[in-house]
């Protein structure tokens, strides 16, 4: 995943609409983040809002800076449901820690964000 | 009451008293995760019975546990595993990690030809108790409903061949051995764009942390978190009686039918799994 040429600014983008809906109003307050991540099977391109869910935020973009989801498996696929991932094989101990410990719950987005194809969000783990 | 209304005719009925049975059960077990039940893709009538029991179930919880979810993670529990929606799950959502982040924009396409080996594998008692659960409407032979089950029994939750997560973190091989067909991550690049920043794009540079704080709950903050959900035992244990009590009454009507049904689910499935674990130890020997 390496791939040349710029991403457009995201304020010019067409990130607040997609498929004709408005998903979010344009980041005005909150900090986004574009996430380029090369796989086994081709690059995806992710969207974060810190405004949807700034804990939740916070933890994903700094694991994925991070390389915690470095070459780990998309261990749960499940056509037509979801895919899951997140168990890190990276040798950095710290950063396994750090991966490991909760965060706090973020309010529910009022009205409440529906789970459409493409939306991400943490998983509950065991 | 969200159980009472709706009742639409006899496989719905039947259907929906072996969906409370499930419901008690779970609850009970702390075993099951409701959001499948949704990825059956019933008939309307249907789903919206089913819905009403997923709701009336996690009202209850709700109300009763001051925690709607007992039988995952709880309050304060995300920490690193995401996962990306395939398609509308108005299952999803629900629970109190899962809220949204973010989106995948671009190259959707490559994430969905990732390879399945369908969801987790459950153990076969489970696996045997939801065959059992969608017998009638099998044996009914409402095709929707059974064309919609068999195509879910092998690939799809919770009856997939897949991974699990222990195994995943504690044994070194298990994936390279017993899934080599997994795809995986390669490498992940991030960019930040702040709301205040103008020039370039507003991109920080790739891979720097961004300022603002992490946040992390500390040992302390969890503890508490925990003592407020589960105070005392015996208070829990009255909170326990007093919530079967109320429902039974909301069961009203039902609540013969309902018993009725578990007392009959409840024998007919003892012998099925009699059954089958009878067979099943013939068959090892005659293997061996």
């Amino acid at each position: 995943m390496s791939e040349g040429g710029t991403i457009a600014d995201p304020k010019e983008a067409d990130h607040g609409i997609r498929g004709g809906e408005i998903i979010q109003e344009s980041g005005v307050n909150g900090e986004t983040a574009l996430v380029k991540c090369g796989t086994t099977k081709g690059d995806f391109t992710a969207k974060f809002y810190r405004d949807w869910s700034p804990h939740g935020y916070d933890r994903a973009v700094t694991l994925f800076q991070k390389g915690f989801y470095d070459h780990s498996h998309f261990f749960r696929v499940v056509p037509k449901f979801l895919v899951q991932f997140g168990i890190s094989y990276s040798d950095d101990k710290s950063l396994i820690r750090f991966g490991n410990t909760p965060i706090p719950d973020d309010p529910k987005l009022n009205p409440p964000k529906k789970f459409q194809r493409g939306i991400m969000s943490f998983a509950g783990t065991r | 009451m969200l159980v009472r209304d709706e009742y639409v005719g006899i496989l719905s009925y039947l259907f929906g008293s072996l969906v409370y049975f499930l419901t008690f059960d779970s609850f009970i077990t702390e075993s099951f995760n409701f959001q499948y039940i949704y990825y059956l893709h019933l008939p309307s009538h249907l789903t919206s019975r089913l819905s009403h029991t997923y709701l009336f179930h996690y009202e209850f919880k709700k109300k009763y546990y001051n925690n709607p979810h007992m039988t995952g993670s709880g309050p304060n529990s995300r920490t690193s595993e995401l996962f990306i929606s395939y398609g509308t799950n108005p299952g999803l959502g629900i629970e109190l990690w899962e809220t949204p982040f973010g989106e995948v924009i671009e190259g959707m396409e490559h994430v969905e030809a990732l390879h399945s080996y369908g969801d987790m594998v459950r153990r076969k008692k489970m696996q045997l108790f939801i065959y059992f659960m969608h017998l009638p409407a099998i044996l009914l032979s409402h095709s929707h409903v059974a064309n919609c089950i068999n195509g879910s029994l092998h690939n799809q939750p919770p009856w997939g061949h897949g991974p699990v997560q222990p195994k995943i973190r504690n044994k070194p091989n298990y994936i390279r051995d017993e899934f080599p067909l997994l795809d995986k991550f390669e490498t992940c690049t991030v960019q930040v764009f702040k709301p205040g920043d103008s020039d370039s794009g507003g991109a920080d540079e790739i891979g720097r942390v961004s300022h603002h704080a992490v946040g992390s709950v500390t040992r302390e903050q969890q503890r508490r978190a925990r003592e407020k959900h589960n105070d005392d035992p015996v208070e829990t244990e009255k909170r326990q009686s007093e919530a079967i009590d109320e429902v039974q009454k909301m069961l009203g009507p039902f609540e013969n039918g309902f018993q009725l049904g578990m007392v009959v689910v409840g024998v007919v499935l003892f012998l099925l799994i009699l059954a089958v674990t009878r067979r099943g130890r013939g068959t090892e020997k005659k293997a061996n």
